[in-house]
């Protein structure tokens, strides 16, 4: 009997465990979209210049790749959810539609503003290996003779210059400094669900914000132009949407 | 008395757990220690081929053996020379009957972390590549099949095998496990230029520094291709073939990458080989057209030939290339970018017992 007795103890006791940790924490899956001009991105191959500046620079998109860092979300009440994450976003990857980063285990609330930052944060932008030295990330090394850390940006491809010759670009952004911070209203209400919501990268932004860019300026060597760099920074600000 | 029974029972019991765990942890005999220096790049190995003492034993021995080519003449050591860092100075190597090919060969170092093989990227893996050359008509000249066989009627092999594998009937994949295990474990990691990730500048002399700061910055911005800090030590890029303008738009048609992928956008893109080791793995470029670093650097600085797919990092500076046809460096700065590749050079490395022909008494 006092067995009988001493299982339905434990049942209970099991079961209870079970019930009163129901989670309720969520998932929030974040996309990053690419577009150039409102249709999806267009990453070439070939030399065929498809796109065209604000400027009027006809050209073309070989190489995008990019660091975001540190998502982050807030409550109202101050309270945030930062997971201090990095993610190379690499629209070159089989579809543009589809990079994205999770955050899981977010604890249940009701979450007001989204941030992150464009480029590696700064504690891992360092020399050498603030990221795990893995093949990835060791294509986006920035060199220790130019300050060590990680690329943020590459953008490469081939434009039409002054003289109509098809010639190459190199947009590098790098150096802690170039970081740029993003940061957009929310409305996301998290009680045990998984959510998603889709960052849109207007691309063509990049040459058309508050500086507008002429690839003939000459654009190819920029990781040692920190006045190059810092107008795509001041662009940068305008690349990122929520959706 | 029950009392004592259970305690001994249970003390019994817990012994055989202990034991159990013991023999369940312990690493088996076999397993290879491979070790890599921890500022090396993240070592993905395949799990269906992992390194053991017999396997690189037996991958050594098939590695130096002749067995593996038609007539018994060539190893795969006749054209990969340890003491040219596992290249051979020769423009083209020569196989069976007199047969040369068209490529140069291409040394054998830190291959544990690439990712693609030949100098069209062909293999996709060690494995792929290992049987490559034996089949081909230009190298070794025979089947890997029949191979195979002979390695079966060994007596010296087939034990080994046996050990290694578990069966003594050889097939093509052991034969290629083998050669990959012992080219896995080929591991340079004792330059000048490996110093550097411990005391950084105080690794160089003047002029190395020199040529470390041209290689390394947009002067001649070596390392977009040829990569930045971590990736010229193991050199595990992805993005691994570019055109150098080695060749005219109708020099290239078909060659390099394109011959794998069949698209005319990757005419004349060739693998970036590594640099370790660079002083002594001449003649240069895929087809062995420079027989030293000075030309290397003469072509670089002068000799780029403008074709369709000429990477972006020479025709971004279109000013450049019409002006010099290339970085148009001055003679110092070649001197300084070369005095720079030599710090890469690991003597240890070209006298490792470890890679030594087995069968040289």
């Amino acid at each position: 009997m006092k067995v009988q007795l001493f299982l339905v103890f434990l049942f209970f006791s099991l079961a209870g465990c079970t019930w009163g940790n129901q989670n309720t924490n969520g998932t929030l899956q974040v996309n990053f979209q690419h577009t150039f001009q409102n249709s999806t991105l267009v990453i070439s191959e070939n030399n065929q210049l498809i796109y065209t500046t604000a400027t009027g620079n006809k050209f073309n998109i070989k190489t995008l790749k990019y660091y975001i860092s540190k998502l982050t979300l807030y409550q109202s009440n101050g309270v945030k959810y930062d997971v201090n994450m990095v993610k190379l976003i690499n629209p070159m990857e089989a579809n543009v539609n589809y990079q994205n980063y999770t955050l899981s285990n977010i604890p249940e609330g009701k979450y007001t503003k989204i941030s992150f930052q464009f480029g590696v944060d700064s504690a891992r932008n360092i020399f050498p290996f603030g990221l795990p030295n893995n093949s990835e990330n060791n294509s986006m090394e920035w060199p220790y003779t130019l300050g060590g850390g990680y690329h943020f940006m590459m953008m490469e491809g081939v434009f039409q210059n002054s003289s109509n010759d098809t010639v190459g670009y190199a947009i590098h952004l790098g150096k802690t400094p170039n970081q740029i911070y993003n940061e957009y209203p929310l409305d996301l209400n998290v009680n045990g669900n998984d959510q998603s919501i889709t960052f849109q990268a207007n691309i063509d932004q990049w040459f058309n914000g508050i500086n507008q860019i002429n690839l003939n300026d000459g654009y190819g060597y920029m990781m040692e132009d920190q006045q190059k760099q810092l107008l795509f920074k001041q662009n940068g600000v305008g690349v990122f949407t929520l959706k | 008395m029950k009392k004592y029974t259970t305690i001994v029972i249970l003390l019994l019991i817990s012994i055989f757990i202990m034991q159990a765990c013991e023999e369940h942890t312990a690493a088996p005999d076999d397993s290879y220690d491979f070790q890599a220096p921890a500022y090396f790049p993240q070592l993905i190995s395949p799990t269906n081929n992992p390194l053991t003492k017999s396997g690189v034993s037996l991958g050594r021995m098939l590695f130096y053996d002749p067995i593996l080519s038609s007539d018994s003449t060539i190893s795969c050591a006749s054209c990969h020379n340890i003491s040219s860092s596992f290249a051979e100075n020769k423009k083209y190597s020569v196989g069976v009957a007199g047969a040369t090919g068209d490529v140069n060969a291409m040394a054998i170092i830190n291959l544990a972390w690439q990712r693609k093989f030949f100098w069209n990227g062909r293999a996709g893996s060690l494995e792929e590549q290992a049987l490559g050359p034996v089949n081909n008509p230009l190298e070794m000249h025979e089947t890997s099949e029949n191979v195979a066989a002979k390695l079966t009627h060994s007596k010296i092999y087939a034990p080994l095998f046996k050990k290694a594998f578990g069966t003594a009937t050889v097939t093509p994949e052991m034969i290629a496990k083998a050669i990959s295990q012992f080219e896995r474990i080929i591991v340079s990691n004792q330059s000048t230029y490996d110093k550097f990730y411990e005391i950084q500048e105080r690794a160089f002399t003047a002029d190395e520094y020199a040529g470390f700061r041209i290689f390394f910055t947009e002067r001649g911005q070596c390392f977009h291709c040829h990569g930045a800090n971590g990736t010229l030590l193991a050199h595990n890029l992805d993005t691994i073939f570019r055109n150098n303008g080695l060749l005219t738009d109708q020099e290239m048609i078909g060659k390099g990458l394109s011959f794998v992928t069949k698209k005319t956008t990757d005419d004349g893109k060739f693998k970036v080989p590594t640099l370790r080791n660079i002083a002594l793995t001449g003649p240069y470029m895929h087809d062995g057209r420079f027989e030293n670093l000075m030309q290397v650097m003469d072509f670089y600085s002068s000799g780029i030939k403008q074709n369709r797919n000429l990477d972006i990092n020479f025709t971004k500076s279109p000013e450049r290339l019409e002006q010099y046809g290339g970085l148009g460096l001055t003679t110092v700065e070649k001197q300084q970018l070369i005095a720079f590749l030599n710090t890469l050079t690991d003597t240890s490395f070209t006298h490792n017992p470890a890679y030594q022909n087995p069968f040289k008494k």
